[in-house]
């Protein structure tokens, strides 16, 4: 019982290696190519979803920005249009304001010279009734040139005594 | 009278009978434990066939996820203990438990387990000797290797050397001689009471027993390995 056969140890060797290389290649080979892939597949997996979550918030960032600035462009923009609106505001109401003033200063003008016409006119006739009176105190009909050259002296330093 | 008969037939059964012999080169003979073990391996390949035939990484069903982690943890063990090189011993230390295992388990399907038969287990020791010291030179060269044996002293250089025949020795008696007990006393109890008795000590000394042994052999030849091929951190 305690002999070593060197045809069983031969044999056995044998047998062991070819059941080696059989296993090593259909039951090891095969489970660990599984393992490995599985692996590979979650990393695969863990490394997408890590790479959408920075995407979104690539995007995120991006559309806050965005937002951000399109708060601000509304704000300019309404801005703007307070100032242009005040401006115009300003604008019509100096344009209204000249108006009146021009319209008062051309009333006024008129006014004056209105005036001027109606004094000249009057002047003429207290000329003319002081002419008639002077004739008919002279008894005298004047040359009507010089006579009106001295009435209207006369109502000079009349006007001027006035 | 009945111990005589009893006694012839123990011895009778302790020996190493020969199945069949090759009539080539004057006649090789062929033992039962060389086919018990063609048996074994018939088995082993066909339920890896069966049981791999349709792995896939999703979804993995109930028997491929027990295959799973039977390798894996294989390849724990074998990376825990061999360090960054355990990549090509994994499937052959693996192999050796598996059939190690099966063979010493065959018992209680009524053959004899090959491991009973010394020139077994001493080829399985060859194996694993060729293993350790195949990988200690290859892994360290020549000189890194011979340098393996001055550790963790010089003064231990003769016991390494030593080692290296005492180590698959002792490997070889150890499953020869445990698997060998357990076979003469379940012959024994078989003899004197032949059922029930025999079943009850068959779970101990063919499964327990068995597998105790496939995995004191792996794993010291896994230790040896990593002796000799582990990088000192």
């Amino acid at each position: 019982m305690l002999e070593f056969q060197g045809s069983t140890i031969i044999f056995t060797i044998i047998d062991l290696v070819v059941l080696y290389l059989f296993l090593r290649k259909f039951l090891f080979g095969r489970v660990n190519e599984i393992l490995e892939k599985r692996a590979s597949l979650i990393k695969e997996q863990m490394d997408s979803a890590q790479e959408n979550d920075r995407r979104a918030q690539e995007l995120k960032e991006e559309y806050e920005g965005k937002l951000t600035r399109a708060h601000q462009d509304a704000a300019k923009i309404v801005a703007e249009a307070q100032d242009r609106g005040q401006r115009a505001y300003e604008a019509k109401l100096a344009e209204a304001e000249d108006d009146v003033r021009r319209v008062h200063a051309e009333a006024r003008a008129q006014i004056d010279e209105e005036r001027q016409v109606m004094l000249r006119g009057a002047k003429n006739e207290v000329a003319s009734l002081a002419l008639l009176a002077a004739a008919k105190v002279a008894q005298k009909s004047m040359d009507a040139a010089d006579d009106k050259a001295l009435v209207d002296s006369f109502l000079t330093e009349v006007g001027e005594g006035a | 009278m009945y111990l005589d008969a009893f006694k012839e037939t123990l011895v009778g059964e302790l020996g190493n009978r020969v199945a069949f012999t090759i009539p080539l080169f004057g006649g090789i003979p062929v033992a039962d434990s060389v086919v018990v073990t063609w048996i074994i391996m018939a088995a082993l390949m066909l339920l890896t066939l069966f049981l791999t035939r349709d792995l896939r990484v999703r979804d993995p069903g109930k028997v491929q996820a027990a295959l799973e982690s039977a390798v894996e943890f294989l390849n724990g063990f074998m990376k825990d203990n061999l360090g960054s090189h355990w990549k090509p011993f994994a499937p052959w230390l693996g192999t050796v438990a598996l059939y190690i295992a099966l063979s010493n388990m065959i018992g209680i399907f009524g053959l004899t387990p090959p491991t009973k038969d010394i020139s077994v287990t001493a080829a399985l020791a060859l194996m694993s000797m060729l293993l350790i010291y195949g990988a200690q030179f290859r892994y360290n060269g020549l000189l890194g290797g011979m340098k393996r044996f001055a550790e963790p002293m010089p003064l231990l250089i003769p016991i390494n050397l030593m080692e290296v025949a005492v180590r698959p020795l002792a490997l070889c008696m150890r499953l020869f001689g445990n698997i060998l007990g357990a076979f003469i006393i379940m012959e024994m109890l078989k003899y004197v009471a032949p059922v029930i008795l025999p079943a009850v000590f068959s779970l101990y000394f063919d499964l327990f027993d068995g597998l105790i042994q496939t995995t004191v052999f792996v794993f010291l030849t896994t230790l040896f390995t990593g002796e000799g091929i582990k990088e000192e951190d």
